[in-house]
């Protein structure tokens, strides 16, 4: 709770088991994390129709293809049911958003999509963690580029510094040295 | 207002496919009780009219149905409550013995004190003493993750003996199998005070109070921050633990909650009936008939006040058909074959297999054709 | 003199505690086999309560207790077919169906009492099993019953298969064993011995049927093969155990503590198995939970 509080976003990896409560409206989904705060209250209770206002105005700015607020998230595409954890996560304005494979498993549209959106949150000066395997997805998006192995950090490259060659060579726990 | 429209449509289409499968399996239960009752050379219709007509057949019997409808909405609702967090609470039993005794001992142990008071104290230790009762359900599974059924269970039978004792010792009557009796200023309203039609019943204002009761729980679940909590938990924990709700709290919270309804039950059946307990040499069936109730009535609190409705016309229609020489346990049968069936959702397993069946052969064949 | 009085009530606990553990001995191996395989059977009590009536009344059709005990059998292992059904193939909340089996055990025996017998309460006395020493037939075969279960869960391939079925389904699965047969077969057998310990009751220790015989009997089993950490010589101690603690209720008035604290002793004690109080129980990994083939 502080931790979504304190501003960081988190799209996570697998998003049946952590992204969404697939029992769950869109419009429910649209707030968790931010589900006790003001904005959704009314008197004691939870305000829906502010809540369904609220997951009207994502549907519309993140292109969700949905009938409408109301149905369940198991409804939707995977695409789409992505597109929904983006939108919350980044409508929350978080000051770091930290995104896991956000792409896994979609269609080329829906992958743009993403990529666009994380793009234009860089750009208003966020920071923002892209933790991925497609090599092509993390070059084409990164500015700084930290590779993994066994654990540790090896290495970090700027982008545009990197090549796959170079990468490569990284990942398989060689040094920077050793990739240069 | 289309969208009003439509929406309205929607929740009506949605509400009907809720409810038409409790209602078909409700149909093939009594079916199947009917051919029971025929298989043993007796006319179902009449037993099926000896029940309608024992539960339903003048203001008396309809009161004595709704008292015991009083029980099975609070029952109901605490078994749903803590299923909307996916928990199974079957320690329902337990904690309405546990209400109904602290309801005893409120009762009899507080005197002077002006009704509305008395009242309100004695009902709030029922309560009470049903969420203290859950509540080490709920503790356990949260801290140590052991399993709320077995608990459960076993404490059913720890508040059986409680109770037992607590008949025997603190509040015995000297050589008799029962507790005192409360004070008059600890009894429900009844209605046979006013209205001559249920003079002979004993219905009283609890059936009110369970009312209330079902649309709080209603309020708490889907109109709170708290429901919102406590039902993401019971659909993905890990999910809602990543939305930063507390999986652990909402477990306990609920336990606490489903038995303060189960609490209440007991304090109710204390305040508004018996006015005593009796020493129990097995349970009431409370508990039990509240998981048939929920789940009859989709653990939705609503559904729980229909369904619980149809299971007090079932047992009240029971001693009559005794009367026509049909075992009253015919009521029990297909309580059990409802339960089978609304919680296998047998139709909705069946028609599902049968459509991934017919994907399957269609992929097949396409892929035999690419 | 006194010592003697002492030998005797000694005497008269042991062989007690012996009698009444005999149908929680088992009802309790039939849970182990169940829940090995991943399948909870809350309805131990319902299937004993069937087995009980149904040794009654082939008894009584046929005059011979050993078509009882056959009869005892099939039913029981019926009910653990209609709950393995239901858990395996319709996926249906397993604790939910245990529970409806226990309601449809306790009606459908007294409507059939009332039926039979024509009147409420109690069944007429049929054959029954007599005490061959200081036991009946029952308790010797649950003793034998005891090491067979250990042997065939412990020492055999079959054994190692359902074990394997309930700690992980999908691994096994992966290896060529057949989850489904696997615990259809155990969920049956946990139905048949279920059905003997309900036999019994009514043919052993008895020679009719009554309603409420059963008597919570079931979920004390299933208590003990918790307290006996879902092992076969666990439990069966810890049946002998929760005897013991009936027995002493028969001297229960010279004892300083309440008979209602015995009662309600075994249950406690098993409350703080499960809770990890007293060496943690944890039961099968899979527990509980309906096995689908070729989910991620």
């Amino acid at each position: 709770m502080e931790i979504i509080a304190s501003g960081v976003g988190h799209i996570p990896e697998d998003r049946h088991k952590r992204g969404l409560l697939l029992g769950y409206t869109l419009a429910e989904n649209s707030i968790l994390g931010s589900h006790h705060m003001k904005q959704y209250r009314q008197g004691f209770g939870l305000s829906y129709s502010k809540i369904r206002e609220y997951c009207r105005k994502l549907i519309k700015e993140y292109d969700i293809r949905t009938p409408n607020e109301r149905v369940l998230a198991k409804s939707l595409s995977g695409g789409n049911q992505q597109k929904l954890i983006v939108a919350r996560e980044i409508d929350r304005d978080p000051s770091l958003c930290i995104a896991s494979q956000p792409t896994r498993g979609l269609d080329v549209g829906a992958i743009e999509f993403v990529h666009k959106k994380l793009i234009e949150l860089r750009d208003e000066g966020k920071a923002v963690l892209l933790v991925s395997l497609e090599l092509d997805e993390i070059m084409e998006l990164s500015d700084r580029i930290a590779v993994m192995y066994d654990g540790r950090i090896v290495g970090i490259l700027n982008a545009k510094d990197a090549t796959e060659k170079k990468l490569g060579i990284m990942m398989a726990g060689g040094s920077i040295q050793d990739a240069v | 207002m289309e969208s009003g429209m439509n929406e309205f449509k929607e929740n009506l289409i949605k509400t009907l496919k809720e409810i038409a499968y409790p209602l078909v399996a409700i149909f093939i239960s009594v079916i199947a009780g009917g051919i029971l009752v025929y298989a043993v050379g007796k006319d179902p219709i009449v037993a099926y009219t000896a029940m309608i007509k024992g539960s339903l057949g003048d203001w008396n019997k309809f009161g004595e149905t709704l008292v015991t409808v009083t029980s099975l909405i609070l029952t109901g609702l605490s078994i749903a409550f803590a299923f909307k967090c996916n928990l199974f609470n079957i320690g329902v039993e337990g904690q309405f013995i546990m209400g109904a005794i602290a309801a005893v001992w409120a009762g009899w142990a507080f005197t002077g004190l002006p009704a509305v008071v008395h009242l309100t104290l004695t009902l709030l230790s029922g309560a009470f003493a049903g969420g203290l009762w859950a509540s080490i359900i709920g503790l356990l599974k949260a801290k140590v993750g052991s399993h709320e059924v077995i608990n459960g269970i076993m404490m059913n039978y720890i508040a059986m003996y409680t109770s037992n004792y607590l008949v025997r010792t603190l509040l015995n009557v000297p050589g008799k199998a029962y507790s005192v009796d409360i004070a008059d200023t600890a009894k429900l309203w009844r209605f046979s005070q006013a209205f001559e039609q249920f003079k002979h019943s004993r219905l009283h204002i609890g059936i009110i109070l369970s009312l209330i009761a079902a649309l709080a729980a209603y309020y708490i679940l889907n109109k709170t921050v708290r429901g919102y909590e406590i039902r993401a938990v019971g659909i993905n924990p890990h999910a809602a633990e990543y939305g930063g709700i507390s999986v652990r709290k909402n477990i306990i919270l609920s336990m606490i909650v489903s038995g303060l309804f189960a609490g209440l039950a007991g304090g109710i059946m204390t305040t508004g009936v018996q006015y005593r307990v009796n020493n129990l040499f097995g349970f009431t069936g409370y508990g039990l008939d509240g998981i048939a109730v929920s789940l009859v009535g989709n653990n939705h609190p609503i559904g729980v006040i229909l369904s619980a409705f149809l299971f007090g016309v079932l047992q009240k229609g029971g001693p009559l058909m005794q009367i026509q020489g049909i075992p009253k346990e015919v009521v029990g049968i297909i309580q059990g074959i409802i339960i089978l069936f609304v919680a296998a959702n047998f139709v909705k397993v069946v028609t599902e297999n049968i459509k991934l069946n017919r994907e399957l052969k269609k992929q097949t064949v396409k892929e035999e054709v690419e | 003199m006194e010592g003697v009085g002492m030998f005797t009530i000694l005497g008269i606990i042991v062989t007690a505690s012996i009698r009444s553990a005999t149908p929680l001995i088992f009802a309790s191996l039939g849970g182990n086999f169940s829940e090995r395989s991943g399948v909870f059977n809350i309805g131990l009590e319902g299937i004993m309560t069937v087995g009980a009536f149904s040794a009654v009344f082939f008894s009584f059709k046929t005059g011979s207790p050993w078509a009882g005990l056959l009869g005892a059998m099939i039913v029981g292992g019926l009910f653990g077919l209609l709950l393995a059904f239901m858990s395996i193939y319709i996926k249906a909340n397993q604790v939910i169906v245990g529970t409806a089996i226990n309601i449809l055990a306790a009606s459908l025996t007294t409507f059939l009492l009332v039926e039979i017998w024509g009147r409420p309460g109690q069944t007429d006395n049929v054959e029954y099993f007599k005490a061959v020493g200081p036991f009946n037939i029952f308790t010797y075969l649950a003793f034998v019953m005891v090491f067979i279960s250990y042997y065939v869960l412990y020492k055999t391939p079959f054994g190692l298969r359902v074990r394997a079925v309930g700690e992980h389904p999908r691994a096994a699965d992966t290896l060529g064993v057949n989850v489904y047969a696997i615990r259809y077969i155990c969920v049956i057998i946990s139905g048949i011995l279920a059905g003997i310990g309900g036999a019994s009751l009514s043919i052993g220790s008895m020679s009719l049927f009554k309603e409420g015989m059963v008597a919570g009997r079931g979920f004390i089993a299933l208590a003990a093969l918790i307290f006996g950490k879902w092992n076969p010589i666990g439990a069966a101690l810890a049946c002998l155990f929760f005897g013991f603690a009936v027995a002493l209720e028969t001297v229960g008035n010279n004892l300083p503590v309440p008979n209602e604290f015995l009662n309600a002793l075994p249950y406690i004690m098993t409350m703080f198995a499960v809770s990890g109080f007293v060496g943690r129980a944890v039961g099968p990994a899979a527990g509980g939970i309906p096995y689908e083939k070729g989910e991620k």
